[in-house]
């Protein structure tokens, strides 16, 4: 009898991460991790909390009082209004907020119109939920925008949700709020969820676009269909620590309260006490980091620039990626995106992750991350460049 | 070594803020409970400012410990617990006690979450005003009963001057135990008929929260019964400040 998990498996990311950790001298664009440590306010605090004896102990399942109300008030800042008694839950992370989500809100053979490419864990979240995955291309020639058209086609009498990653990863996409509140009137007229997931928010590099960023979840009117999910991964250096939330309408929050309770019954508390420590922390501390990855999305542009032969690249406005679209005709023996990845990781030792996991019109491309040091991007690049020349 | 340095911080600090205090003679709103206090806080500065002559000010988030509460009333920021950050702090704290001008009425928060959280925070700043938004477990320590939060509470309500003000929550269930230790007029806030500042017409829905005091209208944009406490405990402060011209 074929079981729910048999068509799960491990994320490419991982698999290449575990694949590179085996080998010596690899230089890793693969994986999403900042390069940095949780900033020292925050190990200070969460140091202090341990001692004190407060993380012992569950918290409540949606998580600590204090965390949910710092957590809403920081919404306040950016025009989002939720109450921090039923609207607001910390996850252990934001994949545990998205594979509740779907748990919560879809029956078997459920769809799910997700753009592509989009991240990754997104297809085993909705797999784990017996949902099925549509993909919806993005327009790359106009810098992987949404298409409204191809959505409003892809739309069916099964359509339960659809799911946005904005900014997006993998192209470093910001979208428009046009496009946004289109995105939320289809979703009106056909009763369905839109899930946003905005992890990299905090990465916007353009300042028009970081002034004028719009999340869905500003809009009141349709707040009754919104799931916002955020993490503390990116921002704070924290991928480690597990912690993240999400927030919607109340009598929808409570029934993914009652699945988060069920798979994890609450988020790790001392993690918790970390993220109450990054909300107190003096925000312009960010700014430190922030121009740091801006100098290193610039110097990995400038290194792509040297291999034109063999890619070309959208500038990515937010994240800390960029997705180069592979010059096929001009590599030799080039079968796909996954192969050319595990032959680059063989035989130069150089870690990235190929477009195809992405979704279908992820195919023919490479996501480097530019979160990784700046010593690792001018390697890492190079290498890349050695191993088209090699062939 | 740290805990020396720690106490050593705190105690300082308490007697530079003294400083400060008596110099400025400000009259203080403090607010304490297990939830609400930052939106009460902020609810208290919106429902004086341009109401009253006087000028208002506040502090900022989570600056409200034994140590945070000090720094926040110099206006300082701590980033970071090295020792030269601490000695920076103990220099600048004295400088800024000295010149700092504070507004006329602050608006501050007491953090609590163990016993004696409440008298530490007294030995630094003496309320004039205290409102209470609720009492109940303590999910920041689970070491704390509740009865241990209730008794910090009644250190609270005890140490408000009898020409000032306790503003309570007559909705919660403790009301009455703390208001039979208050030296200070006390005035009940909440939904409930005893409520001397009484909400009605409680409307939560996609635009915000929205009540009514006495027939006037109060919206926010922010959702959750809690803003509604926020504001009549903010109105109740408003009209002692009006009424007896603080």
């Amino acid at each position: 009898m074929p079981r729910q998990t048999d068509d799960l498996e491990l994320s490419i990311i991982k698999q290449i991460e575990i694949r590179a950790s085996e080998k010596s001298d690899v230089v890793s664009l693969a994986q999403g991790i900042p390069s940095f440590d949780t900033p020292d306010f925050i190990k200070n605090k969460v140091i202090e909390y341990i001692q004190s004896g407060r993380v012992a102990k569950y918290s409540l399942a949606p998580g600590l009082l204090e965390l949910r109300e710092l957590i809403e008030e920081s919404l306040e800042l950016e025009r989002m209004y939720y109450d921090f008694e039923t609207e607001i839950i910390v996850t252990a992370g934001s994949i545990e907020a998205l594979t509740a989500t779907f748990l919560t809100i879809l029956s078997p053979n459920d769809e799910v119109i997700l753009l592509s490419p989009s991240y990754v864990s997104y297809l085993q979240s909705i797999l784990i939920a017996k949902g099925h995955p549509v993909y919806v291309s993005l327009n790359e020639a106009d810098g992987w925008s949404i298409d409204i058209d191809k959505i409003n086609k892809a739309i069916t009498n099964k359509t339960k949700a659809i799911l946005i990653c904005n900014p997006n990863n993998p192209t470093g996409t910001v979208y428009s709020k046009k496009d946004l509140l289109s995105l939320a009137n289809i979703a009106e007229q056909n009763n369905l969820i839109i899930i946003t997931d905005e992890v990299y928010k905090d990465f916007i590099f353009d300042k028009e676009t970081r002034e004028t960023y719009f999340s869905i979840a500003e809009e009141s009117k349709y707040r009754d269909r919104i799931v916002r999910i955020y993490s503390f991964s990116k921002a704070y250096a924290m991928t480690g620590w597990r912690v993240g939330y999400l927030h919607t309408e109340q009598s929808l929050a409570k029934k993914i309260l009652a699945v988060h309770d069920t798979l994890v019954t609450c988020a790790p508390v001392v993690s918790q006490y970390a993220a109450i420590a990054a909300l107190q922390m003096n925000q312009n501390e960010w700014k430190v980091y922030f121009d740091e990855y801006k100098t290193r999305r610039d110097l990995m542009c400038k290194k792509l620039d040297e291999i034109t032969d063999y890619l070309d690249y959208i500038k990515s406005t937010a994240s800390y990626f960029i997705f180069p679209r592979l010059k096929t005709q001009n590599i030799k023996h080039y079968v796909d995106s996954k192969n050319l990845t595990f032959d680059i990781l063989d035989k130069i030792g150089l870690a990235v992750v190929p477009g195809a996991p992405f979704g279908p019109s992820g195919e023919h491309h490479l996501r480097l991350s530019f979160g990784r040091t700046q010593e690792d991007i001018t390697k890492g690049t190079e290498r890349l460049l050695k191993y088209f020349k090699s062939l | 070594m740290k805990k020396l340095i720690k106490l050593f911080v705190a105690v300082y600090l308490r007697l530079v803020v003294k400083l400060l205090l008596f110099r400025n003679r400000s009259y203080i709103v403090a607010i304490t409970g297990i939830t609400n206090k930052s939106t009460t806080r902020k609810a208290v500065v919106n429902a004086l400012n341009g109401r009253i002559k006087q000028s208002i000010g506040t502090t900022t988030k989570g600056y409200n410990t034994e140590v945070g509460l000090p720094l926040a009333l110099l206006n300082i920021e701590l980033n970071d617990q090295k020792l030269f950050t601490w000695i920076k702090i103990v220099l600048v704290a004295f400088v800024k006690a000295v010149i700092l001008k504070l507004p006329d009425i602050l608006v501050l928060e007491f953090g609590v979450s163990e016993k004696n959280d409440i008298k530490k925070l007294l030995k630094i700043v003496k309320p004039d005003i205290g409102i209470i938004t609720n009492i109940g477990f303590s999910d920041i320590n689970p070491q704390t009963s509740i009865n241990e939060i209730l008794d910090e509470m009644k250190i609270f309500v005890k140490a408000l001057p009898k020409n000032g003000l306790t503003i309570l929550n007559a909705d919660s269930l403790e009301w009455a135990l703390l208001a039979q230790v208050s030296k200070a007029r006390v005035v009940l806030y909440g939904l409930s008929d005893n409520a001397n500042v009484q909400g009605s017409n409680l409307l939560i829905d996609t635009t915000g929260t929205h009540w009514a005091i006495d027939g006037y209208k109060f919206d926010t944009n922010s959702i959750g019964r809690h803003h509604l406490y926020a504001g009549l405990a903010a109105e109740a402060v408003y009209r002692f400040i009006k009424d007896y011209e603080i």
